[in-house]
C-alpha cells in the first residue's frame, strides 16, 4: 500500500508552510553565495525575495484548495479562522520586510540572515495558528521564539541590542517551561493532548463537582505562558527592555505578528479546548486584562524613550484585546479581531514615521523631544503621526474608536462592567501620554534640528495605506466587521 | 496667483452658488444635509491641494467655502416646515448595517438654529485669524473647515452612537487650536484640561450609550425614544449622560477647564467654544437625557437646580473679581450656562423655549465680547483690566458696539439674552418660585461685572503709558461684528421669528420629558 | 464755574423754547384729554399687554370709585405746591430758623443720606459678595479644592504612581522572573481559593476601592 497517499491532501493544504520552509533553506544558501557581494545590495537583494517568497505563500495560502480540514493526525487543523490571521501575518511580515530595507542600510547592518529570520518566524507563527494540539502548539512556539530570541539580538554591535536578546531569550525560556509544565500536567490528568479530545471530555465538567485541582493548573500555566508571549500585565516585564534594546524595525515587528499569531492561539486553545471550564481561565483573562490597561496606562506617562513609550502603549492594547477575549461570546472574538487589524495599521504608520525621522546627526530618534519641531520639517508627517495618536486614544471619528467601542460593548453585553469601566478609564489616562507626543510635535517651539529625511517608496507606501485604515475606516466599518464575524464564528463552530 | 484674480474667481462662484442651493433644496430626496456637512469637508482637503506660497489664495478659499457653508445653512431655514413634529430633511445611509447602526441625519426646529448659528460662526473667526495668525496658516483654517463640518453633524445627527463620534471629533481641532494657536505658554495645559475633561465626561457616556444599544439593540435616536428603560437604568444613564455634558456646559464643580481654556485660546478659539462648545451639552441635554430618560429627568431635577443656581450665583461673583478681560467673560458664560440649565429643566415651553433662545443669544453675545477683546488684545497685547481706560476717547466705534455687547450680556430689553432670561426666569417661576427668585439674582449681578467691566475699560483716563498706540477698528474687524450686531437686536425686538420655528418641536420633547 | 461760562449764560431762543413749550403742554394736559382712551371702561388700548385674569375685576372697579377719594391725589399735589411755596419763597426766614432750630437738625440729619441704607449695603453685602468673589470662590474653590481634585492633584498623583511603575522596572532579568512568579502564584491563588476572594471582588466594592486609593494618592502627593 502506498501510505504517502495517506497525507495526499494534508500536503496540498500545508503547501504555504512547506513553500515557506523551503524558501527559507534556499535563501539562506543564496545568501552565503551572494554574502561576498559589496556594500548592501545582496540584504536587499534578500529582501526582495523575502517579500516574494511571502507573497507567493499569500497567493498558495489564497488558492489553497481545502478551506477546511484536520490534518496530519488531527494536530494541525485549517480553517476560516486560521486562513485570516495567516493572510494577516504574511502581509505584516512583508510590511516589516518594506519597512526594513532603508533602516538597515542606514545603521550599516549588512546582514542577509535579518530577512531570511523574519521569514522564518512568520513561517512559525503560520504552523502556530494552525495548530490543533497541545504538542503541535509547543513545537511552534518553540520555533518561533528561537527566531525571536536570535532576530532581537540581531545587531550585533549594540550593548542593548544583545542584552535584549539576552533577556528575552532568559525569560522566554522560563516561560516556555510553565508552558510545557502546563501542557504535561494537563495530559496527565487527561491523558490526550488534542483539542478537540479534551473539549469533549470537558462537556458539562464544571457541574460535575470533580476535583480537578491540577488540572486547573496545567490550564493555569498554559494561559500564562501564552500571556508571557504577549506581554500582558503581571508578565509584561520583558517587554520595555526588549522593545527598547532591539533595532527598531525589530520592535515593529515584535509589536505587531506576535500579537496576531500568540493572541489567535490562546483564543483558540481556551475557546476550543477549555470552553467548558470557562470559569477559571475567564478570572486570569480578565486580571490579566484589567492590569495591563492599566500598566499600559501608567507605565507610559513617564517614559521619554520612544520605544519603550510604544512598549507600554502596546501592553495597553493587549490588555483591550484580552477583554474582547474575557467576554466569552462570538462577539468578543470578532472585537477582538477587529481590534487587532486596527491595531495593526496604527502601529504599522507609528513605527513608519519613527524610522523616517532621524535626528541632526543622522541618528534615529530615541527619545520623544528629538520629535519636537518635526511639524516644521515634516508637516505631513507631523500630522500623521499626530492623527495615529488620537486615533490609539480611541477619539473618534478615527479607527480606534471603531474598535474600542465594539469591544466596551462586548464587555458590557457580557456583563463584565468592570473591565469596561477600568477600559474607559485607563483610556483617558492613556491619552493623556498620547497627547504628550502631539504636543512635543506641534506646541513645543524648541531649536532642536532635524536632518531632514524624505519616506523612501516603500515605507511610505506603507505608511499611507495604514494611515489611510486609520483615517476612513470609520466612513464604512462593515466589511472588517462581517470579515471578524466570520473568522469568530469559524472558530466557535469547533465548540461543540 | 494676484489677488484681482482670486476675487473674479470668488465673484464667479458667488454667481452661480444659489442655483445649486436652490437645486439642493427643493429637489426632491437630496441629502440636503450631507452636502451641507461634505461641503467643508471637501473645502478642508482642497486647501491641502493649494501650495503653502500662496497663503492668500488659501485664506481666500477657506472663507468662501465657510461662507457658502453658511448661506446653504440659511436654505435649510427657508424650506423648514415649521409645522411639522417630524425631523426634517432625513437623510439615512448604511454605516454599520451589520450591527444595526445607520448613519442618520435629520433636523427639527431646535437643532436648525444651533446649525445656523454654527455655520455663521465659522466665517467669523477665519476672518479673525486673517491677521492675527501667522503660523501654521492652512492648519488653521483646515482645524475651522473640519470644525464646521463636526458642529454642523453634531447637531443634525438622529444616531446617538454618531452624535457621540462627532461629540467627540470636535475635540481634536479644538485641542489643536488652543495648543498651537494659543497665546501663553499656560495654553497647553488648558489644552489638556478642555481635552481631559470632556473626555473622561464622555467616555462614561459611551459606556451608557452601549448599554442602550444592547438593550435596545439600534442607537436610532427615533427608535429609542420609543423605547422605555426601567427607571433605576435611566437613572444611570442620566448620570453617565450627565457626566459628559455638565463637563461641556460647564456645571459648576467642573466648571475650570473653561476659564483656562477661554483665556489661553486664540480669539477665534473662545469664539467657538463660548458660542458653540458650551451649547453641546446643553443641546445634548435637550435632545438626548430629557426626551430619552424622562423618569430620571424628574428625579434629578432638583439636583440640577441647585447645581445651577450655585452656578449662577457663585459664577457671577467670581467674575465681579477678575482681572482678566477674557475671564471675566468666560466666568460670566459659567453663570449664563447655569441660567440655560435652569429654563431647561423647568420642563415647560416658556422655560425650554426661553432657555433655547438664550443659549442662541450667548452664542452671538459672548462671541461679540471675545472679539472685542481679541480687538484689544491685537492692538495692546495685554487682557489685564488694570491697563486699560478711556478707550472711548481713542476708539469710539469700538466702545459703542462693546456697549451693545455689554448690554446683550446684562440682558437689557431690546437684547436677545433678555428675552431669553425673562422667558427662563417665567418658566422657572411656575416651577419653583424659590428657585427662579435665585435665578433672577444672575441678572443683578450681571449688571454689576458687566457695567463694571465697561466703565474700567472704556471710561475714565486713558493710560497714556501703558496704551499710547490708537487705532479704532477697521474695516474688516467691523464686518465681523455687523452680523453677531444684527442677530443680538433681532432676537430681542423680534425674537417671535426664531420662537416660530421651535414651538413644536419643543412642544415634542417636553411631551416626551413629563408625563 | 468759570467767569466765562458765567457771561454766557441765557435764556433759550425761540427755536429751543417753542419745542419745550409744546412738550410742557403735553406732558401736563395729555393725561387728561387721553384718559377715556386709555382707562376707559373696556377700552381696548392695551390689547393684551396689560393682562389681567377675567377673575380680577380691578380694572372694572376702579371706575366706581368714590369722587372724594378720585380727588385725593390733585389735593394733595396743590397741597405740596402750596407747602413748597411757603417754605421756599414766602417764608424764607422761618423756615431757616427751623432748620438750624435742634429739632430741625435732628429732622435734616434723619433724612439725609437715605438712612444710611447704602453704607448698609456696601458693608453688609457689597463688601461681602466682593470679598467672597475672590477668597472663597476664586481662591479657596476653584483655584484650590477643584484644582487639587481635579487636574493637579490628578497629575501629581499619576506622576507619582509611573514614578513607582518606574522602580519596579528594574532591569535585572531575576527581579522580572520573580515578578512573573509572583503573577502566577496569584493567578493560581485566584482560581483555588475563588470561594474565599469573591467576596471582596464584588462589583460594588470596586468603586470604593478606587475612591480610597484615589484619596490616598492625592493625600500622599501633597505631603
Amino acid at each position: 500500500m502506498d501510505y504517502l497517499s495517506l497525507f495526499e491532501n494534508d500536503f496540498l493544504v500545508l503547501m504555504p508552510e512547506i513553500f515557506l520552509v523551503y524558501a527559507a533553506c534556499f535563501l539562506l544558501m543564496y545568501g552565503v553565495l551572494v554574502s561576498g557581494a559589496p556594500e548592501h545590495a545582496y540584504v536587499t537583494n534578500t529582501g526582495f525575495l523575502v517579500i516574494l517568497s511571502l507573497g507567493l505563500a499569500l497567493l498558495l495560502l489564497i488558492n489553497g484548495p481545502v478551506t477546511d480540514m484536520l490534518l496530519m493526525y488531527n494536530t494541525l487543523k485549517v480553517d476560516y479562522f486560521t486562513f485570516y490571521v495567516q493572510a494577516w501575518i504574511l502581509i505584516i511580515g512583508i510590511g516589516v520586510v518594506l519597512m526594513s530595507f532603508d533602516y538597515l542600510k542606514r545603521e550599516k547592518m549588512h546582514m542577509y540572515e535579518y530577512m531570511v529570520l523574519v521569514l522564518l518566524s512568520c513561517t512559525s507563527m503560520l504552523f502556530m495558528v494552525a495548530s490543533y494540539d497541545l504538542i503541535a502548539m509547543y513545537l511552534a512556539v518553540e520555533f518561533q521564539s528561537l527566531a525571536f530570541y536570535v532576530i532581537a539580538a540581531s545587531q550585533r554591535d549594540s550593548e542593548f541590542s544583545t542584552e535584549a536578546g539576552l533577556k528575552y531569550f532568559f525569560l522566554g525560556a522560563f516561560s516556555s517551561g510553565i508552558l510545557l509544565f502546563g501542557s504535561s500536567l494537563v495530559y496527565g490528568y487527561t491523558g490526550t493532548t488534542n483539542l478537540s479530545d479534551l473539549a469533549t471530555l470537558y462537556t458539562g465538567f464544571e457541574s460535575l463537582n470533580v476535583a480537578s485541582g491540577g488540572l486547573y493548573v496545567g490550564l493555569m500555566f498554559v494561559s500564562v505562558g501564552f500571556l508571557f508571549k504577549l506581554a500582558a500585565a503581571p508578565f509584561h516585564m520583558w517587554s520595555p527592555d526588549v522593545y527598547q534594546g532591539s533595532p527598531t524595525t525589530v520592535t515593529a515587528f515584535f509589536a505587531l505578528t506576535p500579537k496576531l499569531a500568540v493572541l489567535a492561539l490562546l483564543t483558540k486553545i481556551l475557546y476550543v479546548g477549555f470552553y467548558d471550564i470557562m470559569g477559571p481561565w475567564q478570572k486570569v483573562v480578565m486580571v490579566c486584562s484589567l492590569a495591563s490597561m492599566v500598566v499600559g496606562a501608567i507605565g507610559a506617562l513617564g517614559q521619554t524613550n520612544i520605544k519603550r513609550l510604544l512598549a507600554y502603549s502596546s501592553i495597553g492594547h493587549v490588555g483591550y484585546m484580552l477583554m474582547g477575549l474575557a467576554s466569552g461570546s462570538v462577539e468578543g472574538i470578532q472585537a477582538m479581531f477587529v481590534y487587532m487589524v486596527i491595531y495593526v495599521a496604527m502601529t504599522f504608520t507609528t513605527f513608519c514615521i519613527v524610522l523616517s525621522v532621524r535626528t541632526a546627526d543622522n541618528k534615529p530618534v530615541e527619545y520623544i523631544h528629538d520629535l519636537s519641531h518635526m511639524s516644521r520639517s515634516n508637516p505631513i508627517l507631523a500630522m500623521t503621526l499626530a492623527l495615529t495618536m488620537f486615533s490609539m486614544a480611541g477619539v473618534p471619528p478615527l479607527a480606534g474608536f471603531c474598535s474600542k467601542f465594539y469591544l466596551f460593548f462586548t464587555a458590557l453585553s457580557s456583563s463584565l462592567y468592570p473591565l469596561a469601566v477600568v477600559g474607559v478609564l485607563s483610556s483617558v489616562v492613556s491619552s493623556f501620554y498620547y497627547l504628550r507626543l502631539i504636543k512635543t510635535l506641534y506646541f513645543d517651539h524648541t531649536n532642536t534640528v532635524h536632518s531632514y529625511v524624505s519616506l523612501d517608496t516603500e515605507k511610505a507606501w506603507l505608511c499611507a495605506l495604514s494611515f489611510g485604515v486609520t483615517m476612513f475606516l470609520i466612513m464604512y466599518p462593515n466589511p472588517l466587521f462581517l470579515a471578524s464575524h466570520k473568522v469568530a464564528l469559524a472558530l466557535c463552530a469547533l465548540i461543540r | 496667483m494676484n489677488s484681482s484674480y482670486i476675487n473674479n474667481m470668488s465673484l464667479a462662484f458667488w454667481a452661480v452658488s444659489p442655483v445649486f442651493l436652490y437645486n439642493m433644496v427643493y429637489s426632491s430626496n437630496s441629502p440636503f444635509l450631507l452636502y451641507l456637512i461634505l461641503v467643508p469637508l471637501v473645502g478642508a482637503l482642497a486647501l491641502f491641494l493649494i501650495p503653502s506660497e500662496s497663503i492668500q489664495l488659501i485664506k481666500v478659499v477657506a472663507l468662501n467655502v465657510s461662507l457658502f457653508t453658511y448661506i446653504a445653512s440659511l436654505f435649510l431655514w427657508i424650506g423648514f416646515d415649521a409645522s411639522s413634529p417630524n425631523f426634517q430633511y432625513l437623510y439615512q445611509a448604511d454605516w454599520m448595517p451589520y450591527g444595526n447602526l445607520y448613519f442618520t441625519l435629520g433636523i427639527d426646529g431646535i437643532s436648525l438654529f444651533f446649525i445656523i448659528l454654527s455655520t455663521l460662526l465659522v466665517p467669523i473667526c477665519i476672518m479673525l485669524g486673517w491677521s492675527s495668525i501667522t503660523i501654521y496658516i492652512r492648519e488653521y483654517m483646515v482645524a475651522l473647515l473640519m470644525l464646521d463640518a463636526m458642529m454642523i453633524a453634531v447637531f443634525s445627527t438622529l444616531d446617538l452612537l454618531l452624535f457621540y463620534v462627532c461629540f467627540e471629533a470636535v475635540l481634536i481641532p479644538m485641542f489643536v487650536i488652543i495648543g498651537v494657536w494659543g497665546s501663553r505658554a499656560r495654553r497647553i495645559r488648558a489644552a489638556y484640561q478642555f481635552f481631559l475633561y470632556t473626555f473622561f465626561g464622555s467616555v462614561l457616556m459611551l459606556l451608557a450609550i452601549l448599554m442602550m444599544y444592547f438593550q435596545a439593540g439600534t442607537t436610532d435616536l427615533q427608535i429609542l425614544l420609543t423605547t422605555e428603560f426601567s427607571t433605576q437604568r435611566q437613572i444611570l444613564y442620566f448620570l453617565a449622560f450627565f457626566a459628559s455634558f455638565a463637563a461641556k456646559v460647564p456645571m459648576i464643580p467642573v466648571h475650570i477647564w473653561l476659564p483656562e481654556a477661554h483665556v489661553e485660546a486664540p480669539t477665534a478659539g473662545s469664539v467657538l467654544l463660548a458660542g458653540i462648545m458650551l451649547k453641546l451639552g446643553t443641546y445634548g441635554f435637550l435632545r438626548f437625557s430629557m426626551p430619552l430618560f424622562p423618569e430620571a429627568t424628574l428625579y434629578f431635577t432638583p439636583f440640577i437646580y441647585t447645581l445651577s443656581c450655585i452656578a449662577v450665583i457663585y459664577a457671577s461673583l467670581t467674575t465681579v473679581r477678575q482681572v482678566d478681560l477674557k475671564k471675566i467673560i468666560a466666568y460670566s458664560s459659567v453663570a449664563h450656562m447655569g441660567v440655560v440649565m435652569l429654563g431647561l429643566f423647568s420642563l415647560n415651553a416658556q422655560g425650554v423655549e426661553g432657555s433655547i433662545l438664550l443659549m442662541l443669544g450667548h452664542g452671538l453675545v459672548s462671541p461679540g465680547l471675545f472679539m472685542c477683546v481679541g480687538v484689544l488684545y491685537d492692538r495692546y497685547k495685554t487682557r489685564l483690566v488694570k491697563y486699560y481706560g478711556g478707550v472711548v476717547h481713542t476708539m469710539p466705534l469700538f466702545a459703542t458696539i462693546f456697549l451693545l455687547f455689554t448690554m446683550g450680556n446684562i440682558g437689557l430689553p431690546g437684547t436677545s439674552n433678555f428675552v431669553g432670561e425673562f422667558l427662563v426666569l417665567t418658566g422657572c417661576y411656575q416651577t419653583n418660585t424659590l428657585i427662579a427668585a435665585l435665578g433672577a439674582t444672575g441678572m443683578v449681578l450681571g449688571g454689576a461685572y458687566s457695567l463694571w467691566l465697561y466703565n474700567r475699560v472704556v471710561y475714565g483716563f486713558p493710560k497714556p503709558h501703558y496704551i499710547n498706540t490708537y487705532a479704532d477698528i477697521n474695516r474688516r474687524e467691523f464686518f465681523m461684528f455687523v452680523p453677531l450686531i444684527i442677530g443680538t437686536l433681532w432676537m430681542g425686538i423680534y425674537p417671535e421669528v426664531f420662537l416660530h420655528d421651535m414651538h413644536v418641536s419643543v412642544a415634542n420633547v417636553i411631551q416626551h420629558g413629563s408625563y | 464755574m468759570h467767569k466765562s461760562s458765567m457771561s454766557g449764560i441765557h435764556e433759550a431762543p425761540l427755536l429751543m423754547s417753542l419745542p419745550l413749550v409744546l412738550l410742557a403742554f403735553g406732558s401736563i394736559f395729555v393725561g387728561y384729554m387721553c384718559k377715556d382712551m386709555f382707562i376707559g371702561v373696556g377700552t381696548q388700548f392695551w390689547g393684551t399687554a396689560l393682562y389681567s385674569l377675567p377673575s380680577n375685576t380691578l380694572l372694572v372697579e376702579s371706575e366706581y370709585i368714590p369722587q372724594d377719594i378720585k380727588m385725593i391725589p390733585l389735593a394733595l399735589t396743590g397741597l405740596g405746591a402750596v407747602l413748597a411755596y411757603t417754605l421756599n419763597y414766602s417764608n424764607v426766614a422761618s423756615s431757616y430758623t427751623f432748620t438750624t432750630s435742634y429739632y430741625g437738625r435732628m429732622l435734616y440729619t434723619f433724612l439725609n443720606k437715605r438712612w444710611l441704607f447704602d453704607k448698609v449695603y456696601n458693608d453688609v453685602f457689597g463688601k461681602n459678595a466682593l470679598s467672597f468673589g475672590y477668597n472663597v470662590s476664586f481662591k479657596s474653590v476653584d483655584k484650590g479644592v477643584l484644582e487639587m481634585l481635579g487636574p493637579y492633584g490628578l497629575v501629581v498623583m499619576f506622576k507619582n504612581l509611573s514614578g513607582q511603575f518606574k522602580s519596579l522596572q528594574t532591569g535585572y532579568v531575576y527581579h522580572y522572573a520573580f515578578v512573573m512568579l509572583i503573577g502566577l502564584t496569584f493567578m493560581l491563588a485566584l482560581v483555588g481559593l475563588w470561594d474565599v476572594v469573591s467576596v471582596y471582588v464584588d462589583n460594588r466594592l470596586y468603586f470604593i476601592h478606587l475612591v480610597t486609593y484615589l484619596i490616598i494618592q492625592a493625600t500622599a502627593g501633597e505631603a
